[in-house]
């Protein structure tokens, strides 16, 4: 299976400020992969290395098997891109932005970007400054899909959009992963990226502190409340499997990888221990115990880290 | 899909952008052109002008404004096809507007047949127009890359353009030192304009290619900037303090200061610029409360704090006020250095001295009132309109305080101290709303501080020493070359001015021409030195006659050579510009030159009369009177030089003649013979006299040496007609009191008489010489019999001659102007020398 997208320890710094810091991580085709991270955290200057608009300082980057550095007119021509809330021409119509983008692409690309509008329910005679902020998304996501991309990349793509139209923005990923095309999307909106993701990584610093299938990375890790008989009494010794915890009273809250058998063991013979319960933790639990905490040391495991 | 096809739809893109714009300009422009107010090819020019100068600072930054940029980043499109299409627009567009317009014009002119204004050159405006274009359109597109907004890029473009203009107008007056002419089309400034463009160019092409990547110029002015003006500063630097993070806010107000300074400065040298060439204090004033007002604006704004306010009404003000005025003082005064060596001596130091001053002074005024401001007032008019009124006073006071020379006391008032106490006092509480509370103790201490500043202000400015009528009289009674006419006007006009204070201006006005009449001089009121005009002087319309009078007394001294008259009178004149300053160098330097050279020849003349001393002395006569634009006495100077020159000349040969006929006569060669030897000797033997001596050679001999002798004397009265002069150059075209007092200086001693074996006589009239004086020295009656004769005129006056029957007859041969009396001879002598004159008509009067 070759990867869509493919960063093999990819740095770039902004005068001395270190934006990416050997970011790795490898996209399959045909799913909805989620690149989550803080402000600030390296996602937007991601997806500008990946279209080629900025240039990696050291490490490999790759989309569709073309060369970001070299090959980004290709890349740009092959892939569909959404910046966050993309600005277009306001004195353009509907019809005006879709013939010029048009110019770019291969032939067709007007038709399907009319069929597209058509089925957004966008009026095409209208300027763009005369939409409201979800059909302009509508109309963006359009541009970005007519020519169907077998990539198509979105940053923040939901962002300021009411809950009913981020609704259907998402719903449009989820099919058009369905279709084998793949879709790259960063954000911060966790329980969004957690309805549509197939694939997560999460940014600190510039650096992955995670990153897998959202489900394996679910099934690693296990969201355990243990109930103490003193508020003052710490948090069990579980073996350096504890990936983030918190106290609330007599109760500790804690991110533990490959919760087994043994574990519940150790729990149950504390004597200080009251009572436990393990469920599996949802992505906004896991990304505040990865990025609430300090940076891993080793940034390809996951970090072992206390709150 | 194709190339072209994307290359068309950008040009679509950016044509959409203008097209409004541009017909809109195209059909104002045919309007104006069709039905002309203007210059058609004026319209022309500042309506294609108009266009470049919009669609050039717009073509970058107006994506970013827009938030289009990364709509037009991701389009699978080179960078070099979306700037070649953003450039093309623009420049097929001016360019288009500007043929347009421009044959339209030329067609109503053929069909109205108008003809094309007598003040302009077809081709030139043509080029200045192509070249105005090309400037804006360069430093618009350069400028749309620097700064991410529209219109500041606008404003800069305007900036520079006209930076790019004033410096090569000031190459213009450095290669051009004269100042007296600049050609239309200077190339000095057309070729730093041209350089200044391809530089522009360049650098707009290297940075239009590299758009979209992170150069150096998007990543440490722009995209910075732009995020960090959308930041709260204020808090960020509140937080900044709390942590004592001193270097993160020095960084800070290092970044948001850089705008602003960048900008503004670039208008404060265009304005600097205009007002150093203006010399105006008043509008000094102007523009200092125009920039401080345009700073606490930016710093209400955007900020509202005091460091802001700090750095942005005084540093820049600062900048642009003191800064950029001095440098161009001190280039202007490195140039005269280097070009007129008079300025080592006289430098404009006292004009670079109070300028500084008072631009140090509204520095102050303005640091001080406008921190002051910005905490006392929370809006944004309030700030502008309190710091630029509270300064105006202290702006007023420095002015006063400067011209009334007392500049020590300027730095130790109340004015600037109290201000700059009370904004520390209230700086240290600015987190707190108690400066919003203490609106009465503020009223309270502005109440004080305004009765200070009055009192002050009153109280030095009547220390000013002003003119009255009688030191006006006085001071025109020590210019010699002004005429007691002259001087009754002139006082005339101050005691009228005096009885019609209620409607000066209209007095003025109706009287101007009256004024130019009898100065000879074009006066206008843009001449008016400032220090006179509105400081020194409480009278402004007196300031005017006295500083028309200096000038017209410095013209007419010049002339007359006297350096000390200019010296003074440049000392008088500290707010000379650069321009009246060299005029007055080069008017000065001159006669300085050449008197101490026309003293030497005249001293050479005497010890070595040789024709090379006399060859030099006509070519220094001759490039005097080049220089001096005709003036009469020199003119004479060089025809007195050529008159030696010719005396010499028949001299030697009278000498050679005489020499030659002596040999002949010993050799004992009759009178027939020798008229058939050489016909120079029979011209010399061709009078009644010699036919009726025959056979004596004698006598041919006699009348050689007569005529020799009458060279002679000629020669004798020239060199002391030249030593005249030399003395009249060095003192303002008086003569002296008696020939004796030229020995020394001018001559080595007094030659006499030939004929009588007595000095020369110099006689004056009894009256103060206002006019021109006439010398000549020349040979009386057809046969130049009589003795030399010093002749002094002068038209109108009465010298009241020994010899009235001389005076008849030199009024009867109809050229009153010249009077003419021998000089050293006995009074008999005299009576029979004129019984046998002739009535002067060869006498050359020059006038």
């Amino acid at each position: 299976m070759t990867s869509v997208i493919q960063f093999d320890s990819v740095c770039k710094s902004f005068r001395r400020k270190k934006v990416l810091d050997h970011v790795s991580f490898d996209v399959p085709p045909g799913v909805v992969y989620a690149l989550l991270g803080e402000n600030g955290a390296g996602k937007t200057t991601s997806i500008k290395t990946m279209l080629g608009l900025v240039l990696a300082d050291s490490g490999s980057a790759r989309v569709l098997g073309l060369d970001c550095r070299r090959q980004d007119l290709e890349i740009r021509r092959s892939v569909g891109f959404v910046a966050e809330q993309p600005q277009l021409y306001p004195w353009m119509t509907v019809d005006e932005v879709g013939w010029f983008a048009a110019g770019f692409y291969p032939d067709g690309y007007f038709k399907e970007f009319v069929r597209q509008i058509d089925s957004f329910h966008v009026p095409r005679e209208q300027k763009i400054e005369q939409l409201s902020k979800g059909m302009r998304a509508k109309v963006a996501l359009a541009l970005a899909m007519s020519h169907d991309p077998q990539l198509l990349i979105l940053d923040e793509p939901t962002s300021g959009l009411d809950p009913l139209v981020r609704r259907e923005f998402l719903q449009s990923m989820v099919d058009r992963a369905a279709t084998g095309k793949t879709v790259f999307l960063a954000s911060h909106q966790i329980a969004e990226v957690e309805r549509v993701a197939d694939y997560v990584a999460l940014l600190r610093d510039g650096k992955i502190a995670v990153a897998g299938r959202l489900d394996e990375l679910k099934q690693q890790l296990v969201q355990v409340q243990i109930t103490v008989r003193e508020t003052m009494v710490p948090l069990p010794d579980l073996n350096g499997h504890v990936v983030a915890s918190f106290r609330k009273g007599r109760q500790w809250q804690a991110l533990v990888r490959d919760f087994s058998d043994d574990l519940v063991r150790s729990l149950q013979s504390h004597d200080y221990v009251d009572h436990f319960e393990s469920r599996m933790p949802s992505l906004e639990e896991i990304y505040v115990a990865y990025l609430g905490s300090p940076p891993p040391a080793n940034p390809d495991l996951p970090a072992e880290s206390t709150a | 899909m194709t190339p072209r096809t994307q290359f068309a739809r950008l040009l679509w893109k950016e044509y959409r952008q203008v097209r409004a714009f541009g017909w809109l300009l195209l059909g104002a422009g045919l309007a104006l052109v069709l039905f002309p107010l203007f210059s058609p090819f004026a319209t022309a020019r500042v309506m294609a002008v108009l266009f470049a100068a919009a669609a050039a600072a717009t073509i970058f930054s107006n994506e970013h404004e827009n938030g289009t940029f990364w709509f037009q980043r991701a389009l699978p499109t080179t960078l070099r096809d979306v700037a070649l299409a953003k450039i093309c627009v623009a420049i097929v567009g001016a360019i288009g507007i500007f043929l347009v317009l421009w044959l339209s014009g030329q067609l109503t002119l053929v069909v109205t047949g108008r003809s094309w204004p007598a003040d302009a050159s077809r081709m030139d405006e043509f080029g200045e127009g192509l070249l105005t274009i090309f400037e804006f359109l360069v430093f618009g597109t350069l400028m749309s890359l620097v700064d991410r907004r529209p219109l500041v890029a606008l404003a800069k473009t305007v900036a520079l353009v006209i930076s790019v203009r004033w410096f090569g107008f000031l190459l213009d007056l450095v290669v051009y030192p004269g100042l007296f002419y600049v050609p239309s089309n200077p190339w000095t400034s057309i070729a730093f304009r041209g350089i200044a463009i391809a530089v522009g160019g360049f650098m707009a092409f290297r940075y239009a290619t590299k758009w979209y990547a992170d150069t150096p110029i998007q990543l440490l002015s722009p995209m910075m900037r732009s995020k960090l003006w959308q930041t709260p500063t204020s808090l960020f630097q509140i937080e900044s303090v709390l942590r004592g993070q001193w270097r993160r806010l020095l960084w800070l107000q290092t970044r948001v200061s850089i705008w602003p300074f960048a900008t503004i400065t670039i208008i404060g040298v265009a304005i600097s610029i205009l007002d150093s060439v203006l010399h105006q204090v008043t509008y000094r004033a102007v523009c200092a409360s125009m920039l401080l007002g345009a700073f606490t604006f930016r710093a209400a704004k955007s900020h509202q704090n005091a460091l802001r306010a700090f750095a942005a009404s005084s540093m820049t003000v600062w900048f642009s006020q003191l800064a950029i005025p001095a440098f161009c003082c001190v280039i202007v005064s490195i140039t005269l250095t280097f070009t007129h060596p008079y300025w080592r001596e006289q430098s404009q130091a006292d004009f670079v001295q109070r300028s500084m001053l008072i631009s140090v002074a509204a520095t102050i005024a303005s640091f001080t009132w406008g921190q002051l401001a910005s905490l006392a007032s929370r809006t944004m008019f309030g700030s502008i309109g309190l710091s630029t009124i509270l300064s105006i006073p202290a702006l007023l006071w420095a002015v006063v305080v400067v011209e009334g020379k007392a500049p020590h006391l300027l730095f130790l008032t109340p004015i600037f101290l109290y201000p700059l106490i009370e904004s520390i006092i209230r700086s240290r509480r600015w987190n707190s709303d108690e400066t919003r509370r203490a609106h009465h103790w503020w009223a309270i201490r502005l109440g004080l501080y305004a009765a200070l500043s009055i009192g002050l202000i009153v109280f030095r400015a009547c220390e000013i020493p002003l003119v009255t009528n009688e030191q006006l009289a006085e001071a025109l009674a020590d210019v010699p070359r002004l005429s007691p006419n002259q001087l009754r006007r002139f006082r005339s006009i101050g005691d009228e001015l005096e009885k019609n204070q209620a409607n000066r201006a209209e007095w003025v006005n109706d009287h101007r021409r009256e004024v130019d009449e009898i100065l000879g001089e074009d006066f206008t009121k843009n001449a008016l030195p400032s220090s006179l005009g509105s400081i020194q002087q409480k009278d402004f319309l007196r300031a005017i006659f006295i500083y028309t009078y200096m000038y017209s007394a410095f013209e007419s001294s010049v002339r007359h050579s006297d350096v000390e008259l200019g010296e003074r009178i440049i000392a008088k004149h500290p707010f000379m510009s650069p321009w009246q300053g060299l005029n007055v160098v080069r008017w000065c330097q001159l006669p300085k030159n050449d008197s101490v050279q026309i003293r030497e020849l005249a001293r050479r003349i005497q010890s070595s009369f040789d024709d090379e001393t006399i060859l030099q002395s006509i070519e220094v006569f001759y490039n005097y009177r080049f220089h001096s634009r005709g003036d009469p006495s020199i003119v004479r100077l060089v025809d007195a030089a050529r008159w030696i020159r010719q005396v010499r000349v028949e001299a030697v040969r009278i000498h050679r003649l005489t020499k030659f006929v002596m040999g002949q006569i010993r050799k004992g060669v009759s009178l027939n013979e020798l008229k058939s030897m050489s016909p120079r000797v029979q011209l010399a033997l061709a009078g009644d006299r010699i036919d009726g001596l025959s056979g004596d050679n004698c006598v041919l001999f006699q009348e050689i040496v007569s005529r020799f002798e009458q060279q002679t004397r000629s020669l004798r009265g020239t060199i002391l007609q030249l030593a005249l002069m030399s003395w009249q150059l060095d003192h303002v075209g008086q003569l002296p009191g008696s020939l004796d007092e030229l020995k020394g200086e001018y001559l080595d001693s007094i030659p006499n008489d030939l004929s009588t074996g007595m000095p020369f006589l110099l006689i004056k009239d009894r009256r103060p010489v206002t006019g021109h004086i006439y010398y000549k020295n020349e040979l009386l009656g057809i046969d130049g019999k009589l003795p030399p004769f010093l002749c002094a005129a002068e038209s109108g006056w009465d010298l009241s001659l020994p010899e009235p029957e001389l005076v008849e007859q030199i009024w009867a041969t109809g050229n009153p102007s010249t009077w003419l009396f021998p000089l050293g001879l006995p009074a008999e002598e005299s009576e029979s020398k004129h019984g046998e004159s002739q009535p002067a008509n060869n006498e050359k009067s020059e006038k």
